[in-house]
């Protein structure tokens, strides 16, 4: 009686042990093949995105130059109209709304969120909110900025800066920390000003950290919609007076 | 004796076994964790080329636009009368785009009001303007001043400062996009205006207009400086 009997939980026990290995072999050769087929994958999709990466660029440069070109065809026309006031008008617009890249003078703020959580402070006001950018900006321009740009975003009439998680959208783009907000004016009259900043001063006291430099010469990336001004002015009509 | 050297393998067996199951569980779980990071990743790179491909899209149509548009303005110099026109039309896109020109559409107009012990603030306007762009306006006054691009909002005393010009309360701020669209994001609940409303008592009321007249911004030569920017070509 008692031999069959640990026969039987002999059989048994081989039973399971056969189980688990064929189970165990199973899995190993189908992640195994997963792997193999997933990172195939991968690597397709990283030269792929490398390649539209390229071509945007590339793009980017081409739509550069055609605005470059149409800027010169446009400058060559007004100045052969023989109307000065016209000529100045249009390099003001250019300059003044973004439509091409500037160079000057300026001050250069670096912001970035508190490096660590403090006791008793709300973690609400250790990072920088859309409002904080906005006000800044705001700041900048009541101390005479010509020009401005968040994270070499121009900011035009309709540049809006709002929250979006833990990013700030400006010019229908995300940005993320650290935000560098360039301005171009007059260092001394730009840096004082901001130095002397109601907002700039709350924010420092919350151990954000932000920095303020005077800059000799700044350049500013014309608006990133220039060359396709249509989309930006689709509702509206010119009424004549 | 045969009996104990009998147990001692069955237990030697049941150890092993004991041991290739968790070792087994281990394995299982861990080929599962790492194909479905891989999965992730894989997720996580197609949206990435989604993305690009649609920014790519974009960027092709417009280098094509700008293509279109040079070669007809090649003929610019030839004096072809139609492509004169059409660069007077790029002229005055600019100028539209840059608030020089008064424009008109349909959109939407917000009054706010002072009440009795309230002021409207500058950053009350400074953020209505904000959620008016973030909600695809495309042309914004504030008591008929166009807001152009370095255009500043600030307090003096209780009057507002927009463009070096003073302006008293009521503040009518009018936008041109969809009514219907600004509309909604302005009025919801916990929204700017609804908290500027029943939390602070001030008066404000929208209206929804199909012919909302937004006039240019007029420049008496100290607002739009430029003296200091060179172009970068």
């Amino acid at each position: 009686m008692k031999k069959p009997e640990s026969r039987f939980i002999l059989l048994f026990v081989f039973i399971i042990f056969g189980m688990v290995v064929s189970l165990q072999f199973k899995s190993t050769m189908n992640s195994r093949k997963t792997t193999a087929a997933s990172s195939l994958n991968i690597e397709m999709l990283r030269e792929q995105i490398a390649q539209v990466s390229s071509e945007i660029q590339e793009l980017r440069a081409g739509i550069d130059e055609n605005i470059a070109l149409q800027n010169e065809i446009i400058r060559e026309y007004i100045s052969l109209q023989d109307d000065s006031l016209m000529e100045e008008e249009w390099e003001q617009i250019k300059l003044h709304t973004g439509l091409v890249d500037v160079s000057g003078p300026g001050i250069r703020i670096t912001l970035n969120d508190a490096p660590e959580r403090q006791p008793d402070v709300n973690l609400s006001f250790l990072v920088i909110h859309d409002n904080d950018v906005r006000t800044i900006l705001n700041d900048l321009k009541i101390a005479g900025a010509q020009a401005i740009a968040v994270n070499g975003e121009r900011i035009v009439p309709m540049s809006e800066q709002v929250c979006a998680g833990p990013t700030i959208i400006i010019n229908g783009n995300r940005h993320p920390v650290p935000y560098i907000v360039e301005a171009i004016g007059d260092p001394d009259v730009l840096y004082e000003s901001m130095s002397n900043s109601i907002k700039i001063a709350e924010m420092k006291h919350f151990n954000i950290q932000v920095e303020i430099t005077k800059v000799k010469e700044i350049q500013i990336p014309k608006f990133s919609g220039a060359g396709n001004l249509d989309r930006y002015i689709s509702g509206l009509e010119v009424v004549e007076k | 004796m045969k009996k104990i050297s009998r147990n001692i393998a069955m237990m030697i067996v049941c150890i092993l076994l004991g041991i290739m199951l968790s070792l087994q569980y281990k394995s299982v779980n861990y080929n599962q964790a790492m194909s479905s990071l891989n999965n992730k990743r894989l997720e996580e790179l197609k949206e990435e080329l989604i993305k690009l491909q649609n920014q790519k899209n974009e960027l092709q149509e417009r280098y094509m636009k700008l293509e279109e548009e040079n070669q007809t303005y090649a003929k610019v110099k030839e004096g072809d009368s139609e492509a004169v026109q059409q660069l007077k039309n790029s002229l005055k896109k600019a100028r539209i785009f840059a608030g020089l020109e008064t424009v008109k559409g349909a959109g939407l107009i917000i009054t706010l009001d002072n009440n009795e012990s309230m002021y409207v603030e500058d950053s009350d306007i400074l953020h209505i303007v904000n959620e008016l762009r973030a909600s695809g306006a495309q042309a914004i006054s504030v008591n008929d001043e166009r807001i152009v691009a370095m255009s500043e909002i600030r307090e003096a005393g209780t009057n507002i400062v927009i463009n070096g010009k003073q302006f008293k309360a009521p503040f009518v701020i009018k936008a041109i996009a969809d009514p219907d669209e600004l509309e909604r994001s302005m009025t919801f609940i916990g929204g700017y205006l609804d908290i500027l409303t029943n939390n602070f008592q001030l008066k404000v009321s929208l209206k929804k207009s199909d012919e909302v007249i937004i006039y240019k911004f007029v420049d008496d030569g100290t607002s739009i400086k430029t003296d200091l920017l060179t172009p970068v070509e």
